[in-house]
C-alpha cells in the first residue's frame, strides 16, 4: 500500500507524456468519492493512481459541430450549473442534481460515474438515451470512441481496457422541442442510491410518439436501454393501450434483483410506474 | 511514496508531507494539526468533516490529500473567532442550532458555502443544500432557522 505511486498531470501534454510510463495496474481517479469508500471496504489498492482532476481539458463542457462534449472530470455540480446543459440537455442536469449530496456533487465526476459502472449510476440512463459515445485513450496513446450502449458488459464490467482512460463523452445535441425526463426512486429524497432510475426522451407531435429513447438503471446488472418499450411505443398514438403496452414491455427489458434497497418485485412495480407517469406527462 | 503538497489553510501557506492514498481529512487533522476538522463516518455520508476547498464545500474524507495540492482550504477556524464570529457562526449560536456540537463544524462550513452560491434561499432550498450534513440532535429545524436568519442578515 505504501508503494502506491501517484501521478497528477497538470496539462494535457504532461498527461500524454505520462501515459507510456504508467505501470501495469494503474487506476484513474478524479473525485475519489467512489474510490475512497471502496478502498475502505478492502478493495485492493492499485499500483499507481492517475489523478486527472486537475486537467482543464477534462473539465470542459462545450458544444462543437452539433455535438455536446463533456470531459471525464466534469463534476455533477459543474453539470447542474452549466448553462449549456440546462438549456440544451436539462435531463442530464436533473440526473446530476439527484446524485448524492451537494458535498458529493462538488467532487463526483461523470467519468467516474460511468467507469465505476454501478447499475444504479444516475448519469448512465441519461447518457444511454442520448446515444452518447465514450471517449477512451490507452496508455500507448491510441484513442477510440465506443457507444455507451455497448459499453456496459456485465455487473461492473465495461468495454474499457485496464490500460484505458475515459477522457470524456459526446452526443448529438438534442433537438429543441423534444420532451425529456430523468426519474429516480430512492429510499429518501436526499443523498440516496437509486432503487430504480430512468431517463426518457420523446419526440412527439400531437398524439403520436414519433421517436423515443428509454433507459433504466438499478433494475438489471447494467444500466440499459429499454428496447422493448421503445419498440412498443415508436410510431404509436398515445392512449391507455399505449401505456399498458409500454408497461408490459418494460418487464421484458429489466431483470432486477432483491437487495438491501428494495426487492426485485418492488423494482418491477416502480419501473413500470415511473415509466407510466413519464409517458402520461409527456402527452399531457 | 511521500508527496509534498502546499495548501493555503485559512489564509496561511502550509507545506505538508502526505501519502498517495491519504485522505485530506487525515492530512488536515494529523499533518496540519487542524483538529477543528472532525472525523465522523470517514465514508462521505455524514458531512462532519466538511471543509471549503476552492470555494466548494466537500467531504474532506473523500478527497485524496495529494489532490488538494495548490488549493485554498477553509476550516471552521478560518471563518471567525470567539471574539469575532462570522455571521453564520453567530446565527448558529443565537438560534440554538447546536446541541452536542459534533456536526456543527461541518454544518457551519456547508452553510457558509451554500449561502455564497444562493444568498436568498427558501427553507426548502436550505434543506436541500444542507442534505449532505447529518445532525442527530436538533431535528434540523433550528439549523434551518440559523441559516435563514444569517441569509436575511446578510441582505
Amino acid at each position: 500500500m505504501s508503494e502506491v505511486k501517484y501521478f497528477r498531470p497538470r496539462s494535457y501534454s504532461e498527461f500524454t507524456d505520462l501515459l507510456g510510463q504508467l505501470p501495469t495496474g494503474f487506476k484513474t481517479v478524479a473525485g475519489t468519492t467512489d474510490f475512497i469508500p471502496a478502498a475502505r471496504r478492502g478493495a485492493p489498492y492499485p499500483t499507481a493512481l492517475l489523478d486527472i482532476s486537475k486537467l482543464n481539458e477534462f473539465q470542459e463542457i462545450k458544444e462543437e459541430g452539433g455535438r455536446i462534449l463533456i470531459g471525464a472530470a466534469v463534476t455533477m455540480a459543474d453539470l447542474l450549473e452549466s448553462d449549456l446543459i440546462i438549456e440544451k440537455c436539462s435531463v442530464l442536469a436533473s440526473a446530476a442534481k439527484s446524485l448524492g449530496s451537494p458535498l458529493t456533487r462538488n467532487r463526483a465526476t461523470i467519468g467516474g460515474n460511468i467507469a465505476n459502472a454501478s447499475p444504479s449510476a444516475d448519469t448512465a440512463p441519461v447518457l444511454l438515451t442520448l446515444d452518447a459515445d465514450v471517449h477512451l485513450i490507452s496508455n500507448d496513446g491510441l484513442t477510440r470512441q465506443v457507444p455507451l450502449t455497448s459499453f456496459f458488459k456485465g455487473y461492473k464490467i465495461t468495454e474499457r481496457g485496464n490500460d484505458e482512460i475515459i477522457t470524456g463523452f459526446s452526443f448529438t445535441t438534442p433537438q429543441s422541442g423534444i420532451w425529456s425526463r430523468f426519474a429516480k426512486v430512492g429510499q429518501r429524497s436526499g443523498a440516496a442510491i437509486s432503487v430504480a432510475n430512468m431517463s426518457v426522451i420523446i419526440d412527439r407531435e400531437d398524439n403520436i410518439c414519433h421517436d423515443i429513447a428509454v433507459a433504466f438503471g438499478a433494475v438489471a446488472p447494467v444500466p440499459l436501454r429499454a428496447v422493448s418499450v421503445e419498440k412498443a411505443a415508436k410510431g404509436k398514438p398515445f392512449d391507455n393501450q399505449f401505456i399498458t403496452d409500454c408497461c408490459e414491455a418494460v418487464q421484458a427489458d429489466i431483470s432486477p434483483i432483491s437487495d438491501i434497497r428494495g426487492s426485485a418485485d418492488y423494482r418491477r412495480h416502480v419501473a413500470a410506474n415511473i415509466l407510466a407517469r413519464a409517458l402520461t406527462d409527456a402527452f399531457a | 511514496m511521500s508527496i509534498q503538497i502546499e495548501i493555503t489553510l485559512n489564509g496561511k501557506l502550509k507545506k505538508l508531507e502526505v501519502g498517495p492514498t491519504q485522505s485530506l481529512l487525515s492530512a488536515l487533522r494529523d499533518g496540519a494539526k487542524a483538529k477543528e476538522v472532525k472525523d465522523g463516518c470517514s465514508d462521505g455520508d455524514c458531512g462532519v468533516c466538511t471543509v471549503i476547498m476552492d470555494g466548494k464545500a466537500v467531504n474532506s474524507c473523500l478527497v485524496l490529500a495529494p489532490s488538494a495540492d495548490g488549493t485554498e482550504i477553509t476550516t471552521l477556524k478560518g471563518l471567525g473567532t470567539k471574539e469575532n464570529p462570522s455571521a453564520m457562526q453567530e446565527a448558529f449560536v443565537n438560534c440554538g442550532a447546536i446541541q452536542c456540537g459534533y456536526c456543527t463544524a461541518g454544518m457551519v462550513l456547508s452553510a457558509t458555502a451554500f449561502l455564497e452560491k444562493n444568498p436568498s434561499p427558501s427553507r426548502d432550498e436550505i434543506r436541500e443544500g444542507m442534505s449532505g450534513n447529518l445532525c442527530r440532535c436538533t431535528g434540523y429545524q433550528k439549523i434551518v432557522d440559523a441559516i435563514d436568519s444569517a441569509a436575511k442578515k446578510q441582505q
